[in-house]
């Protein structure tokens, strides 16, 4: 017998970080999916809705954020620079990874956001979400 | 300066037969053999004396200039037009047509380059010894120049038997076959020929937009920038302005060869880099009928001069000899993914811009062990390596100071990668041109050990992990038969929101 069938080879799944714009549900939603070998930052926009506190351990600084119904508890580890005084109660772009285990958003940056691009993240979070649909639905029939 | 120059050096092209454009020989021989007469016959060019008074012939317009006016001393406005005219391989002569705006704008229509036409009572002028009478015309080798006007003599399309020799004179260049510049001699040479007129044998690569533009004394002219490559050297961009530029649109990328006679060398400094000019003296001779030139056609038309697209590699992709286009003239946008995808793309050589609104993902500027500097030949720009001494180790560059064990002779340029990511993926080391590296940081690369790290911190910030708008250059090679890309950061600056939603609006 020969076995002179052309296997054709999937084409190849661009792995490499995604920086993708959602929600603080989207978010979640998309950080618990594990497996997936998905390796996303998120840009998630919110009002800081706490006091900026020092986390239990001393190393980082906490603080929830909330969008609509949603909130989730963000981390913020002042590795090269402190973090800026976040007024409670304003909108802020915050940008992180989600950590499945304690649920919470590590942050590695945070600063006020302006109204005009909080209209932007509308529209990248739409194109963000489906191309995150693409790429899992690729991923999972490979 | 002594234009003239090449008079003293033509000695050196005395080996090629085809030509003979010695003029002071040539006007040694010229006894008048005949009687002079005053009256118009029909003659040669090489014919003329300066017994004739007026003369008639038959020739091919091999450039054309103007239309132009001046105002005389009586301070009455005239117009005119130049041609220069050839009626053999060796001769060819300059001619001036005088008349009234409508009769020279009329003129200038209804003839072009390439025509061939019957001159008929030009007026025989005795050039000056001085040079001066070719100071804004092409060189000739005739010691007379001619004039027409609209009162006396006439210029009309010949309709003869012999306009197919004539025709066939278009595609010889009007200087001695090796008396040419390479674009590597142009580069090599840098600034030592600024200002200097050369002779270039080259192909066409590239066909830039034709821009209209008005002069400081309003009139309105056209310009248009042609990029020129050879086997040599894959960039050097000649600025065309006017006539030419209509000439030019017959052009085609990667086909036509041109002698370009007397084109001007400056010093761009805006693409910092030498470029070729077009004026008044310049002559085009469209696919020479040359073996040098059919050679070089041959690998204009080639796959090699596609993809052999090589003054850079990896080590110096900075390297001035590739201009490239306006930053307003990129607009085609792309995600980070389909950047990748044509970087890949193994059927298309391409080099490729295009504009992206992406994260900055990776900025590694603020790190004690990183140097973020690279040394650059201060002669040649090209890098110096520290496995080498930073000596530089381009042959035709260091070798009259070679006995110098360390180079002191450079300059200080950014060396930064970055990588940069969107919603669909990332591209890592995309290479920051050093100018926009400048920008960014805000100081230039020589003062670097000035700015404490928590300063570059600070700048890091402004940057990463924000929407940013880069303009980028997409570079395909070969590199030990494999297919590489390199991506370049043409500009970066923090992305306008409004811009973006209007881009992100249309997806």
């Amino acid at each position: 017998t020969t076995k002179s069938k052309i296997v054709q080879k999937p084409p190849e799944i661009d792995k490499s970080l995604k920086i993708i714009t959602t929600d603080i549900d989207g978010c979640k939603k998309w950080g618990q999916r594990k497996g997936a070998n998905m390796n996303l930052l998120f840009e998630v926009f919110g009002m800081v809705d706490s006091a900026v506190l020092m986390n239990q351990s001393g190393t980082g600084k906490e603080f929830i954020l909330k969008d609509g119904m949603d909130t989730i508890q963000c981390l913020f580890y002042e590795i090269d620079r402190s973090l800026p005084r976040l007024t409670r109660g304003q909108w802020h772009r915050c940008v992180g990874t989600y950590e499945g285990k304690t649920g919470k958003m590590k942050c590695v940056a945070v600063r006020p956001a302006g109204p005009e691009e909080r209209k932007l993240a509308k529209l990248t979070m739409y194109l963000s979400n489906k191309s995150l649909e693409g790429f899992s639905r690729a991923i999972s029939e490979q | 300066m002594d234009k003239m120059s090449w008079n003293h050096d033509f000695t050196d092209f005395q080996t090629v037969p085809k030509l003979n454009l010695n003029m002071q020989a040539n006007q040694k021989t010229r006894q008048p053999t005949n009687t002079p007469s005053s009256s118009s016959s029909e003659i040669k060019i090489q014919d003329i004396t300066s017994g004739h008074s007026y003369i008639n012939f038959v020739g091919l317009i091999i450039c054309k200039d103007g239309p132009k006016s001046i105002i005389n001393k009586k301070g009455t406005e005239r117009h005119l037009l130049s041609f220069t005219v050839r009626d053999s391989e060796q001769d060819f002569i300059n001619l001036t047509l005088w008349g009234s705006d409508t009769f020279i704008s009329n003129y200038n229509r209804s003839t072009q380059v390439g025509d061939v036409v019957q001159i008929s009572n030009a007026q025989v002028q005795t050039k000056q010894n001085n040079g001066m009478d070719d100071k804004y015309k092409p060189w000739t080798p005739s010691g007379f120049q001619l004039n027409v006007s609209e009162n006396h003599g006439s210029i009309e399309v010949y309709n003869g038997w012999d306009v197919d020799h004539l025709r066939s004179l278009q595609h010889i260049p009007n200087k001695a076959n090796n008396d040419y510049y390479t674009l590597d001699d142009i580069n090599v040479n840098g600034m030592s020929l600024q200002g200097e007129h050369v002779n270039l044998l080259v192909a066409v690569k590239k066909l830039g937009k034709v821009r209209n533009i008005t002069t400081k004394t309003g009139k309105t002219t056209k310009k248009c920038e042609v990029i020129l490559f050879d086997e040599t050297c894959a960039n050097l961009p000649l600025d065309l302005w006017n006539n030419n530029v209509d000439i030019a649109q017959l052009w085609i990328p990667h086909q036509t060869v041109i002698f370009a006679a007397d084109v001007k060398i400056i010093y761009n400094e805006f693409k910092s880099s030498m470029i070729a000019v077009s004026d008044s003296k310049t002559i085009f001779t469209i696919d020479p009928d040359t073996q040098e030139a059919y050679s070089l056609h041959s690998f204009a038309t080639s796959e090699k001069s596609f993809t052999e697209d090589t003054s850079f590699n990896e080590g110096n992709v900075s390297f001035s000899r590739e201009p490239d286009p306006d930053l307003d003239s990129i607009r085609d946008i792309y995600t980070v993914e389909e950047i990748k995808k044509k970087a890949q793309d193994e059927n298309d050589k391409q080099t490729d811009y295009g504009v992206a609104f992406v994260f900055v993902s990776l900025l590694d500027i603020d790190n004690e062990d990183k140097i973020i500097t690279k040394r650059i030949c201060e002669k040649c720009k090209r890098v110096l390596k520290k496995e080498s001494n930073y000596i530089c180790l381009n042959t035709v560059c260091n070798g009259e100071d070679d006995n110098n064990m360390i180079n002191d002779n450079y300059n200080l340029e950014y060396n930064i990668t970055l990588s940069i990511s969107d919603h669909t993926a990332t591209l890592d080391f995309t290479h920051l041109q050093p100018t926009v590296a400048e920008h960014m940081l805000g100081f230039p690369a020589d003062q670097i050990n000035h700015v404490s790290l928590d300063q570059l911190t600070q700048i890091k910030w402004k940057y990463l992990l924000e929407r940013c708008k880069i303009k980028f250059k997409l570079i395909k090679y070969n590199k030990d038969s494999i297919s590489k890309y390199t991506v370049r950061i043409l500009s970066l600056d923090l992305a306008d929101t409004e811009n973006v939603l209007n881009y992100f609006a249309t997806q």
